[in-house]
């Protein structure tokens, strides 16, 4: 009986909270996938929305947006994508901001090449180098550019679809070396912190999307990423923030 | 209208080099187990058949992640290749070789297997009392007669690689004339927004695809559906 009536409170306290909140789809850009759900987890924690994430590469979510996805957020991890879809009338100007700024790390798993990691990637001792693929990824993009200071031979260079698939190749041990977000570094983990006048800027932009029916809710978690303890999370996975630039 | 780039063309023509491979490795490989499964008593045969069927229901995600982890450094094969002295596999052409094998595998023993069992004991029985020997068995009745058999595993271990996709992406690294195939390449055009020339490539897929079907189903009606309904033989 004690169960029974456990139950009963369980089921009407869901009841009495999907009458004031709503669920919002979100799409993030797949570097973001750590900090953001602890800010989404936060967010419903304090508002009692539900907030269902969709992580993938920007250039994805960007035409899956286009293409009648019902997500009402999208954080990209450039600004390419969000102007695009300002410019084709799926969002405003006023509804763009900046949330982080990423931050390009070289890094390995193997053992051998701890602190080394420059001198191994200069030197080309190293088996492949991974990097998320430049087409489709602003991460990718900026290892690209970084990586025209050296010489090595093309077949060494091994493309991810986004920048988590070319973090499993370096963690697997399948390649030696790989240009990764710092916010993608496992706990106690460090890299070549890649200096950022070597390639050009990642800002991050977020973009409200206007044909949402979500719109005001997707509006309050679009202003509490701009909240000083969102961007505190945000700087404590490695990335830098927006006023900092 | 097929103004193919050059990578392309290099995506078309590793594919067929891959499924080409593929295909006569599982040949050789595949054909003594479909033998064996066709003749065994064996209390394993339950498993060793639901072993070599695990790919076509195994998401092509599952393959890749434990092929990637096998063949880094800590893996099992990898530590094999290692101490080959060949180095790693993943991200090479005969990393995705061996990947292909397994993924392809059941599509090769099956229509073999079924062609085998479909010819039963009698022939192989009459072929003893005539003093032919176990492997002179093989060679002048079961070859000939299960022969649909083994041409529609020819051709659907072919197809079947050809188009394959998810563990390619997982392990291959997408590296032109090495691990870009086409599935892979077509993939590309369509996260880069270059939608024409993934029509382009797209098209000449299911081109390709329909006439493998085609060829495969009208050959198959030729031979009384021996391949995939050998129950209706006994």
């Amino acid at each position: 009986m004690n169960n029974f009536t456990a139950l009963i409170c369980f089921l009407l306290a869901f009841v009495s909270n999907t009458v004031t909140a709503e669920t919002i789809y979100v799409a993030i850009a797949s570097n973001f996938i750590k900090p953001a759900n602890k800010i989404i987890h936060q967010f419903e924690q304090e508002t009692g929305h539900q907030v269902k994430a969709s992580f993938g590469s920007s250039g994805k979510l960007y035409a899956q947006i286009k293409h009648g996805a019902p997500f009402s957020l999208f954080l990209s991890a450039d600004q390419d994508k969000p102007k695009k879809l300002i410019k084709e009338g799926y969002a405003s100007q006023d509804d763009v901001a900046t949330y982080a700024v990423g931050q390009l790390v070289l890094w390995s798993a193997n053992p051998a090449f701890k602190g080394k990691e420059q001198q191994r990637l200069a030197n080309a001792q190293f088996n492949k180098i991974a990097v998320a693929n430049p087409k489709l990824a602003p991460y990718g993009l900026a290892a690209q550019h970084f990586l025209k200071n050296y010489q090595f031979k093309p077949s060494q260079m091994v493309i991810g679809e986004n920048i988590n698939q070319a973090f499993q190749f370096v963690a697997t041990g399948n390649a030696d070396l790989g240009l990764i977000a710092k916010s993608q570094l496992p706990d106690g983990e460090s890299g070549w912190l890649v200096p950022d006048t070597l390639y050009p800027a990642i800002q991050q932009d977020m973009l409200l999307i206007q044909s949402s029916s979500h719109y005001h809710v997707a509006k309050q978690l679009f202003d509490y990423f701009k909240t000083p303890n969102s961007q505190n999370i945000v700087a404590s996975f490695g990335y830098k923030l927006p006023a900092e630039d | 209208m097929l103004a193919l780039s050059a990578h392309d063309w290099g995506a078309i023509g590793l594919t067929i080099k891959l499924a080409t491979t593929v295909t006569v490795l599982l040949m050789l490989i595949g054909t003594p187990i479909a033998w064996w499964l066709a003749n065994t008593q064996s209390r394993f045969k339950g498993v060793i058949g639901a072993v070599v069927a695990l790919p076509l229901v195994l998401p092509p995600t599952v393959i890749g992640f434990y092929v990637l982890i096998a063949m880094g450094p800590s893996g099992f094969i990898g530590q094999l290749t290692n101490w080959l002295g060949i180095g790693t596999l993943a991200f090479s052409f005969w990393g995705l070789v061996i990947a292909s094998m397994f993924y392809s595998l059941p599509f090769v023993v099956q229509p073999i297997q079924n062609a085998m069992e479909a010819i039963g004991r009698r022939p192989l029985e009459a072929a003893a009392t005539l003093r032919a020997s176990p492997l002179d068995q093989f060679f002048t009745v079961v070859l000939p007669l299960a022969k649909p058999g083994f041409i529609s595993a020819m051709i659907l271990g072919f197809a079947h690689t050809v188009g394959e996709f998810g563990v390619v992406l997982m392990i291959g690294g997408n590296i032109p004339g090495e691990t870009q195939v086409v599935s892979v390449q077509i993939y590309e055009h369509v996260e880069a927004l270059d939608y024409a020339q993934a029509h382009k490539l797209s098209f000449l897929m299911i081109a390709f695809s329909f006439v493998v079907l085609l060829s495969l189903y009208s050959f198959q009606g030729r031979f009384s559906n021996l391949v995939f309904h050998h129950d209706k033989q006994k």
